[in-house]
């Protein structure tokens, strides 16, 4: 949570100014932006937080840059402040994959549990990226032979019919099993088999 | 072609028959005599049969020559004067034709033609005559005068007596029925005449000439009763009478002086007898125009009352009866004031309103003309009444229907206000909120531990969040409004608003256009349907009155695109700045000097709150070649049925 920022897009510099400074006072990193664009032209795929947005901007609105991040594939986390509170917006935006939907003025405390929860929701997303890609690196680590046995335990076979497949001595096929599973760093069969899924 | 010479024979044979009979008197042995039926009958022959039938004529009078006097004089002459005699009555028959059998004694004028005409013509054949058989040596020329007297008298008198009735022959059929109901009458006529001529021929001694014009009174009478062809009959009759009764024991001289009585006679009884049917035709005339004028006056949808000068009902129409709600017995002789308590009779065509009143005692609106009939009509007042309840409840109507778009109007412009100001506010407030948070944040570590600092602040936030809350309620107040969605059709909605700009497109030139392309009824909120459209045309007459007019151009269309309407409004006018393009619809953006810049903005709030859409045309913004502008409406249809 070290690194995550709230990225404040309002094209109201008072609006932009006093939320950065509360967010600052209770304890987050902001970055703000006067507009959508300037946002989207700035934007580094390592950037970790959440967005916080206003609707009604001049040229891109806050429901242009939420498809416009679709588009891009940045999974960001999109919370919508607005001044306009009307229903017809507010289906659009959560619609389009809003995480939040605040009316201005929003209480301090509020905006900072939406923000949090929000940054929380991008936190988890990359852990199960980190796993999956420590998983993915983990598998490239095995020999051909050893993932041939693998598939082949995937598939449900017993040792015995895998060695009679794969023309080898059951035993061999009991020493590749414990090799991957340290390779691999886990503990009995089921857990192998999920990671390897 | 047989048929036709069949009928020529006949006459032939007629025409020998009747010279026969009334070869009294003669002149030297010539057909001279002092009264020719033949000549009236020829005439009545050749306008019946047509003037093409002249030789029959000729033929008919060298038989009489040959069969009745055996042939006086040379062939030559014979034929000669035959062919006068045909050629001459040819040529009447031929001019008199013109008019038209049944016109032929029908007013003065025709009798008078046809009287002057058979004079002349007699006169002429008799001249013809005359001048061959002294030719032929056969007349002394010292006769010829004496002669051609008494040949025109004979052939005009003939011609008198016997063409009208001969001509009404063809009529004898359908006049049978009449002639029995009257019987009676003819048989007192009939026998008065001849009672009259005995007193006058018979019984009193000869040359009592004078008093022979006592005629005139029964002619006359028989006239009067019936007509030109009672006239013909009547003289007929005296005529036939004169010459069995008198003829033997008159001298020449005198039964031609007789004759010239009869002419007079006849001539008389015949002008009497044109004025008679010119009476009738006029009479009939009247009567026909009075039936139409009556039926005129029981269609008319509007009540038709006549008074008299003291206001008293004369007459009323069926529309009168239908508005009083009374019969035509109550109403006429009632006094007007009875129906009409306002009413004061006085000649004024401009239409006024009074309250009437019906027979059951309710009371109506009415609309009124009075109009005040002098002489020769009969004197009062012609009242026109029309019921205007109908007339009253639709204006009503449409005032009501127009007042409620006002003021769904002003709601809406309120409402747009509202939340713009909303909008605008909440940015400020935001702020202020977050930083009077910040600063009690930021206060709280502070040495000096002021509890009011902290106090105040919170009750800083709160007075802004207040002034949030006020605004947003305000917002939602107006928004409030709930949608009145109805079955509706969409052509009268259009016209209702199109008619509201008619006054001002037509002082502008400019031509407003539709193409509606949905029959049917349509489910959408009517008022905020309206509102929209007014908008918009209001729009598009802005920026037509800033073009050159000539091509002033307003075009609505309307049809269906799936379950959406699809109506678009585009004039040929500047079009929208690109500067402004982009902001459009949002409040307070114009480009008009006395604009708000709500009239966008609040349509396009109002189609999305029932779903819809209010867009310009991209296609057309975007080619810098097309000028106008385009907007379109979409709306989506929550439910659509065919209009029965």
């Amino acid at each position: 949570m070290n690194d995550a920022i709230v990225f404040v897009i309002d094209d109201d510099a008072s609006v932009c100014d006093s939320i950065n400074l509360i967010l600052s006072l209770k304890g987050m990193r902001t970055q703000v932006f006067s507009s959508a664009e300037d946002f989207l032209e700035t934007y580094r795929p390592e950037w970790r937080g959440c967005i916080l947005t206003d609707l009604q901007m001049p040229g891109m609105s806050g429901l242009d840059l939420q498809r416009a991040l679709h588009d891009r594939g940045i999974l960001l986390p999109v919370v919508v402040l607005t001044a306009h509170g009307d229903v017809p917006t507010t289906r659009v935006a959560m619609k389009g994959g809003a995480f939040d939907f605040l009316e201005k003025p929003v209480n301090d405390e509020v905006l900072l549990d939406v923000l949090k929860s929000a940054i929380r929701e991008d936190d988890h997303r990359h852990a199960a990226e980190r796993a999956e890609d420590a998983t993915r690196s983990r598998l490239a680590r095995l020999t051909p032979r050893e993932r041939a046995v693998l598939d082949l335990l995937i598939e449900g076979l017993s040792q015995r019919e895998i060695a009679a497949r794969l023309t080898i001595s059951p035993r061999t096929v009991e020493v590749y099993k414990a090799r991957m599973m340290e390779k691999l760093q886990c503990r009995s069969l089921a857990e192998l088999i999920r990671i390897a899924l | 072609m047989l048929r036709s010479s069949l009928f020529g024979v006949g006459y032939v044979l007629a025409y020998v028959a009747l010279d026969a009979l009334s070869y009294v008197q003669p002149l030297l042995k010539l057909g001279i005599t002092p009264w020719n039926p033949d000549a009236g009958l020829t005439l009545a022959f050749l306008l019946l049969r047509g003037w093409r039938q002249t030789p029959w004529a000729a033929v008919a009078a060298l038989s009489a020559e040959i069969c009745v006097r055996g042939a006086p004089a040379a062939w030559i002459a014979l034929i000669c004067a035959s062919i006068i005699i045909g050629a001459g009555y040819g040529g009447l028959a031929l001019t008199l034709a013109r008019r038209g059998l049944d016109h032929l004694l029908a007013s003065r004028r025709a009798a008078l033609e046809f009287s002057a005409g058979a004079a002349l013509t007699a006169l002429a054949v008799s001249g013809g005559y005359a001048a061959t058989f002294v030719a032929a040596g056969v007349l002394p020329a010292s006769s010829a005068v004496d002669a051609i007297e008494r040949n025109w008298v004979g052939d005009l008198n003939g011609i008198l007596t016997l063409t009208p009735l001969l001509l009404a022959a063809p009529l004898a059929r359908r006049a049978l029925p009449a002639l029995r109901k009257h019987a009676l009458l003819i048989a007192s006529q009939g026998t008065g005449l001849a009672v009259l001529i005995l007193l006058l021929f018979g019984v009193r001694p000869m040359g009592d000439l004078p008093l022979a014009y006592v005629l005139f009174a029964p002619v006359i009478w028989i006239t009067l009763t019936w007509g030109v062809i009672g006239a013909s009959a009547a003289t007929l009759f005296i005529q036939i009478s004169l010459l069995a009764i008198a003829a033997p024991h008159l001298s020449g001289s005198s039964l031609v002086e007789i004759q010239y009585l009869l002419v007079t006679l006849a001539l008389t009884a015949l002008l009497l007898g044109a004025v008679l049917a010119e009476r009738a035709s006029a009479l009939a005339r009247v009567a026909t125009g009075e039936a139409e004028q009556r039926a005129l006056l029981a269609a008319a949808p509007d009540a038709v009352l006549a008074t008299n000068l003291a206001g008293r009902i004369t007459s009323a129409n069926i529309a009168a009866q239908r508005l009083f709600g009374a019969t035509a017995g109550e109403l006429v002789g009632a006094s007007l004031v009875q129906w009409l308590p306002e009413a004061d009779l006085q000649d004024r065509l401009e239409r006024r309103r009074l309250s009437g009143r019906r027979a059951d005692g309710g009371a109506f609106s009415a609309e009124i003309a009075c109009v005040r009939l002098d002489p020769p009509a009969r004197a009062g007042y012609l009242l026109i009444a029309r019921d205007m309840t109908d007339h009253d409840y639709a204006q009503t109507q449409l005032r009501e229907r127009d007042t409620a778009l006002a003021r769904a109007m002003r709601f809406a412009l309120a409402g747009e206000l509202a939340t713009a100001l909303t909008h605008e506010l909440n940015q400020p407030i935001t702020a202020l909120v977050s930083y009077l948070r910040a600063v009690e944040i930021l206060a709280a570590p502070l040495e000096v531990q002021d509890l009011r600092v902290h106090e105040t602040l919170r009750k800083a936030t709160r007075e802004a969040l207040r002034a949030s809350d006020i605004l947003k309620r305000l917002r939602d107040f107006y928004r409030g409004g709930a949608l009145n969605r109805a079955m509706i059709e969409i052509r009268p909605l259009i016209a209702d608003v199109v008619s509201a700009f008619s006054d001002r497109a037509s002082r502008l030139g400019v031509e407003l256009a539709q193409d509606i392309r949905v029959a049917h009824e349509v489910c959408v909120d009517r008022i905020q349907l309206q509102m929209v459209l007014h908008n918009l045309l209001s729009n598009a007459l802005d920026a037509l009155a800033e073009t050159a007019p000539g091509s002033r151009r307003v075009h609505i269309a309307v049809s269906m695109e799936g379950e959406r309407l699809r109506l678009t409004v585009e004039d040929t006018g500047c079009g929208v700045p690109p500067e402004i393009r982009g902001q459009l619809f949002e409040p307070f953006v114009t480009n008009k000097f006395d604009g708000m810049g709500l009239g966008l903005a609040i349509s396009r709030s109002l189609l999305r709150s029932q779903g819809g859409e209010l867009r310009l045309d991209a296609s057309r913004s975007e080619d810098p070649e097309a000028c106008g502008t385009r907007f379109v409406v979409e709306l989506p249809l929550a439910l659509a049925r065919n209009a029965a």
